[in-house]
């Protein structure tokens, strides 16, 4: 074992990959960081260089991407409140809560070391159990999938801020936008109303991209010609680098979210954003320290969220690797790969070329320990953004989410949909109803719904299938504790509003 | 004011004026003078992506302007269609058609018409599908699972992508021939169907076997019939429909057409640069590699139009019995 393993970092560590490594890592923190290109956008775009490259570099090029775009999504997200990637919402709203806080730079540290640490912590997760991860993510059937999105909407009750009834009130509306679209079941075409733009259903990245990046520009906007709140003189590295005490008083947050995190990342269906979203509510739902912080800048929120989504890397190279079934769009941009150097990523692949299983495998290591030092010599760089005066800077932002709302499919109608957007976002803050439980409904509420359905298919109606596996039961089980516990604890709360 | 500056802003204005229409038709004489755009109604690394990239590929070297690939994901396929349907029809815009586009023909909502708005350049793909059920399945062969499903109808559950699509349409139509009832459950993509045939959450699949195949010869996977008329030679073992008394071969097809109008020397310029493309090594490789070269894809431009219109005509009587077309 230890033999193969030297020889894979021979391998991975030859110049040319090496090289390639810096490049796609590189390449995927500037994909990650920006709003319109999306990690597997990222990855497409490189794709094609890839054809004359022999199959190791090109692998761990675009792998390299890969990892780099999960991981630069953070960057945009706590600097300018724009999630980069789907995956860091809930990175905007805690990460970009401690930035104006002027603790941007401690977010910015916390925010790198949690994603390389998630990042590894899969890896060595998938090294040592690949079978076992892939057999239980098998078990996940319609049923679990459900069960698994309820126990992810029952965190609202942990987003709400203060009022629970504004947090129902966000959730449901997060819902409804949900529904918008071509129905998956019947392809019948909902709330569209005659138009192509909407038949693919509201795009996540317009509607978060307005709800909370441009609305927030535009709250910002009301108070003229004051300096950006986040403004911070950058210390010194030993300064600056968040202290062991922090990882050790949310220890439970670093395991239980890059296992959240694997796990998800290895379901089809979920991914590296459902991943994030369930870590960084099940680290609500639990927070002991100071649960009253959550929305307004909780790093144990950032921990979780950044933790959990790079974790999923893991998770998706293993079932890519084990079964060839790509865990999520971006994996499945490297079943492309594969195939162009005449290789098939499935069961076979470990014994006909072990030489690539296993150079993939330390090569993500590599990539991991890479992005480090590349994130991590460039914090301070992105931290000099900072000390722009609010009104260049958020004139900076707003173009960067309207180019990133339009680069999607370069589309006007989603732009439009973007401002309709941050109105909405705007008057939801106006109100006090808090935008992070919308997002959640609008990430979760197509799968939630899809797998309702799928599942009462495949029980002829019945609604005992959902509950028939111990996985879906448990799941749902959790959910109905963390729905009913803080009405019983604070009855409180429902009234204040 | 100036005077001579006036005289000079005349000047530059009438020779602007004069200047433009002039080199536009000096340019226009020979076409290809940009890059042609290939659009893609899916997203990007799917199959139809990674087929017209295949093809693009080859048609590179062939135009000095060059050729791009656009992803124009939404709507099923219907977006991308629309999108070259509103484009002048100058031959500069290419759509990759699908079998998609060939069933939005028969819906009542269609925006853009396949055949009425387009004219096909040639078919280049004919791709084969099979029965797929999981490795440690009940069902041992072909006979034993329409056995079941008539026994019982409603009751075998296929998974499946696009409701009232493609993969409705030949999971529902290949057990009709059969003269089984099954009751028929989208999923989201090929990776979740694989994922819940594997977890024993559903029968089976009635999939394109490309895709599937590394999991059948692992044994994860069983095939209990390729849908064509022969067997397929990655998997010898496995009977073909027409062996199992089955009339039914259909397949997926990518073809590739411009907006209708399009002048035809034009045409036939796209369609002497695709054949080539067509025949380009690493095009080659590409087809044999994935399996698509198991039968012939490549049909000329009236070949294709009459394979579409027959197809047509077999996709609107099963959406019928389906209930999508009235």
């Amino acid at each position: 074992m230890l033999e193969i393993y030297g020889q894979a970092f021979a391998t991975v560590l030859l110049p040319q990959n090496l090289i390639a490594m810096v490049l796609g890592a590189l390449w995927g923190l500037l994909a990650g960081a920006l709003p319109g290109i999306s990690t597997s956008m990222g990855v497409v775009l490189i794709l094609s260089f890839t054809y004359t490259l022999a199959p190791m570099t090109a692998l761990v090029l675009l792998v390299g991407a890969y990892l780099g775009g999960i991981t630069g999504g953070g960057i945009t997200s706590i600097l300018f409140g724009i999630p980069g990637e789907p995956s860091s919402v809930p990175t905007v709203i805690e990460g970009h809560a401690l930035a104006k806080q002027g603790k941007a730079a401690a977010a910015m540290w916390t925010y790198l070391l949690c994603s390389i640490f998630g990042g590894l912590f899969s890896v060595l997760f998938m090294i040592v159990a690949t079978p076992l991860i892939a057999d239980f993510a098998l078990r996940f059937g319609p049923a679990e999938y459900f069960a698994l999105t309820i126990l992810g909407l029952s965190v609202v009750s942990g987003l709400s801020g203060g009022s629970m009834l504004k947090g129902f009130l966000s959730c449901f509306f997060g819902l409804f936008l949900a529904t918008i679209g071509t129905d998956g079941i019947t392809g019948e075409e909902r709330f569209t109303f005659g138009t192509v733009t909407l038949l693919g259903g509201v795009n996540f990245v317009v509607a978060m991209v307005g709800l909370l990046a441009v609305s927030e520009i535009m709250m910002e906007a009301e108070e003229p010609f004051k300096e950006y709140k986040g403004m911070v003189e950058y210390r010194g590295l030993l300064e600056e680098l968040p202290r062991f005490s922090l990882f050790r008083k949310y220890w439970l947050t670093m395991i239980r979210s890059p296992i959240i995190g694997t796990i998800v990342g290895a379901l089809p269906g979920a991914g590296a954003t459902i991943a994030a979203f369930l870590a960084y509510g099940e680290a609500a739902r639990t927070a002991k320290h100071e649960p009253a912080k959550f929305g307004k800048g909780a790093i144990e929120g950032l921990m979780a969220a950044e933790c959990a989504n790079n974790a999923s890397t893991g998770g998706s190279m293993t079932i890519l690797l084990s079964l060839g079934i790509p865990g999520s769009n971006t994996t499945a941009m490297l079943v492309a790969a594969f195939m162009i150097h005449g290789m098939q990523p499935g069961p076979l692949l470990l014994s006909q070329r072990p030489d690539i299983v296993y150079g993939i495998f330390t090569a993500m290591i590599v990539i991991n320990l890479l992005l480090l030092a590349i994130t991590g010599t460039a914090i301070r760089l992105f931290l000099q953004l900072n000390r722009l005066p609010y009104s260049v800077f958020s004139a900076a932002i707003l173009i960067l989410c309207v180019v990133g709302a339009f680069g999607i499919n370069n589309s006007v109608d989603d732009m439009m949909l973007m401002f309709v957007f941050s109105l909405i976002g705007y008057f939801m803050r106006k109100f006090g109803v808090p935008v992070a439980p919308c997002i959640l409904a609008l990430v979760l509420g197509d799968l939630a719904e899809l797998s309702l359905r799928r599942a009462l298919l495949l029980s002829g109606g019945s609604p005992l299938g959902l509950v028939s596996s111990p996985i879906s039961a448990v799941l749902l089980l959790g959910a109905l504790v963390s729905i009913v516990y803080p009405l019983i604890k604070k009855p409180k709360m429902l009234a204040s509003s | 004011m100036n005077r001579t500056l006036c005289f000079a802003l005349a000047g530059l204005l009438a020779f602007a004026l004069g200047g433009g229409p002039c080199a536009g038709n000096v340019a226009a004489a020979d076409y290809p003078e940009r890059a042609i755009e290939v659009v893609v109604p899916f997203g990007a690394g799917g199959g139809s992506d990674t087929a017209a990239r295949a093809v693009v590929e080859g048609m590179k070297p062939l135009l000095k302007h060059g050729v791009v690939v656009t992803n124009m994901p939404g709507g099923g396929a219907t977006k991308g269609m629309l999108h070259v349907s509103q484009q002048p029809a100058d031959g500069y815009t290419v759509l990759a058609v699908t079998t998609s586009h060939l069933i939005d023909a028969v819906k009542p909502k269609t925006r853009a018409h396949i055949l009425n708005d387009f004219d096909p350049l040639c078919r280049i793909q004919w791709d084969t599908s099979g029965v797929i059920v999981s490795g440690d399945s009940k069902f041992k062969t072909l006979e034993e699972l329409i056995d079941y499903g008539k026994k019982n109808p409603k009751m075998l559950k296929f998974a499946g992508t696009s409701p009232g699509g493609w993969s409705e349409i030949q999971t529902v139509a290949f057990f009709k021939t059969a003269g089984v009832q099954v009751t028929f459950v989208p999923f989201d993509s090929g990776a979740e169907i694989k994922a819940a045939i594997l977890g024993g959450h559903i029968h089976g699949a009635v999939e394109e076997l490309a895709e599937t195949l590394p999991l059948i010869q692992a044994g994860k996977l069983r095939a209990l019939c390729v849908i064509m008329d022969k067997r397929h030679p990655a998997l010898p073992d496995v009977p073909s429909s027409v062996e199992c008394g089955l009339n039914y071969t259909h397949g997926l097809m990518r073809a590739w057409a411009v907006k209708k109008g399009t002048p035809p020397e034009r045409q036939k310029f796209l369609l002497e640069v695709i054949r080539k493309a067509l025949e380009n090594p690493t095009y080659v490789k590409y087809i044999k590699e994935n399996h698509l070269d198991v039968r012939p894809g490549y049909l000329g431009p009236q070949e294709t139009r009459k394979y579409w219109e027959e197809e047509i005509a077999f996709f609107a009587e099963v959406l019928k019995d389906l209930g999508y077309v009235k």
